[in-house]
């Protein structure tokens, strides 16, 4: 063969194949972090000639600046509400549905599965298509959920643009979408479960629902719990297609979220120092979510 | 054809090879057996081309090939797990060596390569030859069958296939028969041999499995904790263990080993009856149980305590007057002495094997025989 | 598991309500996209229009390029996965099955990759692909996504799993490396390569984000890009279209969905490790 040794020309098979993702990692995720962690520093403008260092500036304006800091409650608070109560929704269904897949006859499991995919089909959609299906849902004057309201005898609401009302209104399409998700990873969860431990349970005297649910079914989940909260969380914080299709933020800054936010700021004023100091804070929440469940993992390794 | 030269191997910290020395003679059956983790299946990767030594050369006529690859050296492999590829049928499994090694890149493509005139006729012959291989193994029925498909022995046949179609210059297996069961694997033994008297070709065969080694080769390399314990015929290692280690390994009954001691030229204790080689010291015996035969004059006194009856033979566990165990096979039609009966054992002579207590070296020549 | 009559059918009632909720949009959206403008727009809303009214689509596909957003989207989407599983198979299965020095070290790029967020890079990607002058091109929408981590990751679980004789056979065989991990590797990863396309597919056919940045050119936009567009541009007086187009862009995704349900929710639930 070549000249080269065989110890070369091994060197330079591992060169090939992982040269290509590497150099793309670090093109691509690497560098680009390290830049936007820099540039979080400078006043830097998309298009100018110079910037200058400013030390923790955007930093201190984007906690001072009420708007700024309004991005970052919103998202605070849109997780707050998203979470618990897509897991909670997820969960209740998942139990109900894997009940329902266990009782006898043949339509049961077949039911089941139906109202499986009918649950998950928002998770399979396409967000800003679905975005622009709910606010016709939620049309003022031609909405389906006013006029319901309205022939209840009860009054209706400008559910985009009410300033007390927008992000609620965002939390629940946000619930809407993810329900099906969570749903998924409980039932892996719950099909998991040995059923010798019901067994055993109700040789302890567990014989009710509730008392299944809390002697058996909710530990056992706790670790499925755990990951569906980190997913939960992370996707949260991450909201963007629904403000930018249906509110952009509006009205006044009433339904803004980080990285609504980051984009506005980079890419429409191009404050590009500025929008990085956004994309840092958001980026340490997301870390922070992550970590904790390491840690929270670890501790459950160590005390086994 | 296939050489070792002080091979070493070492993985971290540890080295498992010590160096390794062997010949693997044009045409030989080599085994390369011994227990699990005492480096036979790295000699055998280093062999291959799979494995780099740390130190040593490897040599195929002579030449040094540590800069080849497997392909290079043209070495066939089967696998214990047999390597069939799952996704391919057993005809595709056997021609796959074939045509990396016949058909240039363009005739490899899959529409294209039927086009181009001289991959017309490379497909011709790849399937005529894969076809024969099949033949020779049995498989003709299975070739368009996945792996998954297959049985265990279905499946060694066509992991055999797969390195038969391509004459290679020496053969190596890594226990291709400890996957299948037992009748299966007598009978795959039979058939391995065969392979090898039709093909000619040098076989190097990895086993832990004493009986394999015996039974197939002209050469048994017994190795032991990355060195080579003993090499040579079945019969040599047999007779003449080198050490005891190789004694306790060879050998379808485990032996008996008891630890001696020498004064004078003769064995203290049980053993008195046996002259030593060594005047004083420390020694261990090793005794077989076929070769020790029920004698009431016999010089090994010992009280019956259990015997196994196996049909064609039976081994008799009894115990030596300080209360060590020993077991002797005696054949099956023999009167059977009565649990807590009075025994007398007598050495095959010349079928004692005498050890350094120290270093299990065996000792002298004609070690352990009897006392006239 | 039992329980009794009466609680059975309070649940079965209380799934049976929660999906409808759930399909609600998609319902409504539905219903409108098949309706007349004037029954749209009437004070007496309806659940159902009173005759199926295709002329949307026809709208949809004439006076905005519905037709050119769902091609750009398949463009975007399969040049991404095309390249993604070109970078990560080769990456993962020297991870997996291959001992070099740098091994350590790269897989832990590829751990510490997972934990970034496409949004992060999004500033620096945005400003490296003007520097480039490649804003606005089909370049911008799939070179920044051809590293996944994720599948590099999930391709070397898988590949870490075959056992290692497979790959030496192989190599005794006489395949080359590049040869093992098309012709052997790549082939045995399939099932989860289908489920990584049904990941990787979904999640760059319904992006918003990254589209929004890189492009302004209505040419080039996938379909989210293009409703957006649609829906700035016509203001609400277009509402029938609107609700077409929304249905034919989630259409193929759901469809598939229905088609292959296990495949789908695997992959899907993958989402949940990268976003």
């Amino acid at each position: 063969m070549s000249g080269l040794s065989r110890r070369a020309r091994e060197g330079i098979t591992d060169l090939w194949l992982t040269g290509p993702a590497v150099l793309a990692m670090l093109v691509l995720i690497v560098v680009p972090v390290l830049v936007v962690a820099a540039m979080s520093f400078t006043d830097y403008q998309v298009g100018a000639k110079r910037f200058a260092w400013i030390g923790w500036e955007n930093y201190e304006r984007l906690l001072s600046d009420p708007i700024g800091r309004r991005a970052i409650t919103n998202t605070l608070l849109y997780v707050a509400i998203v979470m618990p109560l897509s897991m909670g929704l997820g969960l209740l269904v998942a139990l109900g549905l894997h009940g329902l897949g266990q009782w006898g006859g043949a339509w049961a499991p077949r039911l089941s599965n139906a109202l499986k995919a009918a649950y998950f089909l928002p998770v399979a959609a396409t967000l800003v298509a679905m975005a622009v299906a709910w606010q016709m849902l939620l049309h003022p004057s031609l909405g389906l959920v006013n006029a319901t309201l309205g022939s209840l005898g009860l009054t209706p609401q400008n559910w985009l643009s009410d300033r007390g009302l927008v992000l609620y209104t965002l939390a629940a399409i946000g619930v809407w979408q993810s329900v099906g998700y969570n749903m998924v990873l409980y039932l892996a969860g719950l099909a998991a479960i040995p059923r010798e431990l019901y067994e055993a349970a109700a040789v302890d005297g567990a014989n009710r629902g509730w008392e299944r649910f809390w002697t058996v079914t909710w530990p056992m989940l706790g670790p499925t719990t755990l990951f569906v909260a980190v997913i939960n969380a992370t996707g949260a914080f991450r909201v963007f297609e629904t403000v930018a299709t249906l509110t952009r933020g509006e009205p006044a800054f009433a339904s803004d979220t980080m990285v609504y936010a980051l984009y506005r700021e980079g890419f429409v004023y191009f404050k590009a120092g500025y929008a990085s100091a956004i994309t840092m804070v958001f980026f340490v929440f997301v870390l922070l979510v992550t970590l904790l469940q390491f840690r929270i993992l670890e501790r459950r390794v160590h005390y086994r | 054809m296939m050489g070792l030269r002080d091979i070493r191997r070492r993985f971290g910290g540890t080295e498992v090879l010590h160096g390794i020395s062997l010949d693997v003679p044009e045409g030989s059956f080599t085994s390369l057996l011994g227990p699990s983790g005492c480096g036979k299946s790295t000699t055998l990767r280093i062999m291959a081309g799979l494995d780099a030594p740390t130190a040593g050369q490897v040599l195929m006529r002579g030449e040094d090939v540590a800069e080849r690859t497997p392909a290079e050296r043209n070495v066939a492999m089967v696998f214990q797990s047999y390597a069939l590829y799952p996704h391919m049928t057993v005809a595709e499994n056997i021609a796959l060596p074939l045509r990396m090694r016949e058909m240039t890149r363009a005739e490899r493509l899959p529409l294209i390569g039927r086009l181009l005139p001289g991959g017309r006729a490379k497909r011709a012959a790849e399937a005529a030859r894969v076809a024969a291989v099949a033949e020779m193994l049995g498989l003709g029925d299975l070739l368009h069958r996945k792996p998954a498909a297959l049985s265990g022995g279905q499946k060694q046949r066509a992991a055999l296939g797969r390195a038969l179609v391509r004459d290679p210059s020496i053969f190596l297996l890594d226990e291709p028969l400890s996957n299948l069961d037992a009748t299966l694997r007598v009978q795959m033994r039979a058939e391995l041999a065969a392979l090898h008297a039709r093909t000619g070709c040098p076989f190097v065969y990895v086993t832990h499995d004493q009986a394999e080694a015996m039974s197939l080769s002209d050469q048994v390399v017994v190795m032991m904790g990355g060195r080579i314990a003993q090499a040579g015929p079945p019969r040599v290692l047999y007779e003449t263990p080198a050490h005891r280690d190789v004694a306790a390994f060879v050998g379808a009954h485990p032996i008996n080993l008891f630890e001696v001691t020498a004064s004078a030229g003769r064995l203290a204790g049980a053993f008195a009856a046996l002259r030593a080689p060594v005047e004083h010291g420390r020694a261990v015996l090793g005794l077989r149980p076929e070769d020790l035969a029920l004698d009431p004059d016999g010089p090994i006194a010992a009280r019956m305590v259990r015997p196994a009856y196996l049909g064609n033979e039976a081994m008799l566990h009894a115990v030596l007057e300080d209360g060590r165990e020993i077991r002797a096979l005696v054949p099956g039609h023999a009167q059977l002495p009565e649990a807590g009966a009075a025994i007398g054992l007598a050495p095959v002579p010349g079928r004692a094997h005498l050890f350094d207590a120290e270093t299990g070296d065996r000792i002298g020549a004609g070690a352990g025989s009897l006392a006239a | 598991m039992r329980g009794s009559a009466l609680g059975r059918a309070v649940t079965l009632m209380a799934l049976l309500v929660g999906a409808g909720f759930v399909l609600l949009p998609f319902f409504w959206m539905l219903s409108i996209s098949l309706k007349p403008a004037d029954e749209i727009f009437a004070p007496e809303i309806a659940l159902l229009p009173s005759r199926l009214e295709w002329s949307n689509y026809w709208v949809a596909f004439t006076e905005v390029e519905l037709a050119r957003f769902l091609m750009n989207g398949a463009i975007v989407c399969l040049g991404i996965l095309f390249f993604q599983i070109l970078f990560a198979v080769p990456c993962a299965y020297a991870l997996a099955q291959r001992h070099f020095r740098a091994r350590t070290l790269i897989f832990g790029l590829v751990l510490a990759g997972l934990l970034v967020p496409f949004h992060v890079t999004a500033i620096p990607l945005f400003l490296g692909l003007a520097e480039l002058r490649l804003l606005n091109t089909y370049t911008a929408l799939i070179v920044p996504f051809v590293a996944s981590v994720f599948g590099i990751f999930l391709f070397r679980q898988f590949f870490a799993q075959l056992p290692r004789d497979l790959f030496d056979a192989a190599r005794v065989d006489g395949l080359s490396e590049t040869a093992i991990v098309w012709r052997i590797a790549f082939p045995l990863a399939l099932p989860a390569a289908s489920a990584f396309a049904i990941f990787s597919v979904t999640a760059h056919w319904n992006d918003l984000f990254w589209p929004l940045i890189a492009t302004t050119d209505v040419s080039l936009a996938t379909p989210p890009r293009g409703i957006v567009y649609f829906k700035d541009e016509e203001a609400g007086a277009q509402l029938g279209p609107l609700m077409a187009a929304a249905a034919v862009v989630t259409a193929p995704l759901v469809i598939a969905f229905l088609l292959m349900q296990r495949r789908f929710t695997e992959g899907i639930a993958m989402r949940g490790l990268k976003g």
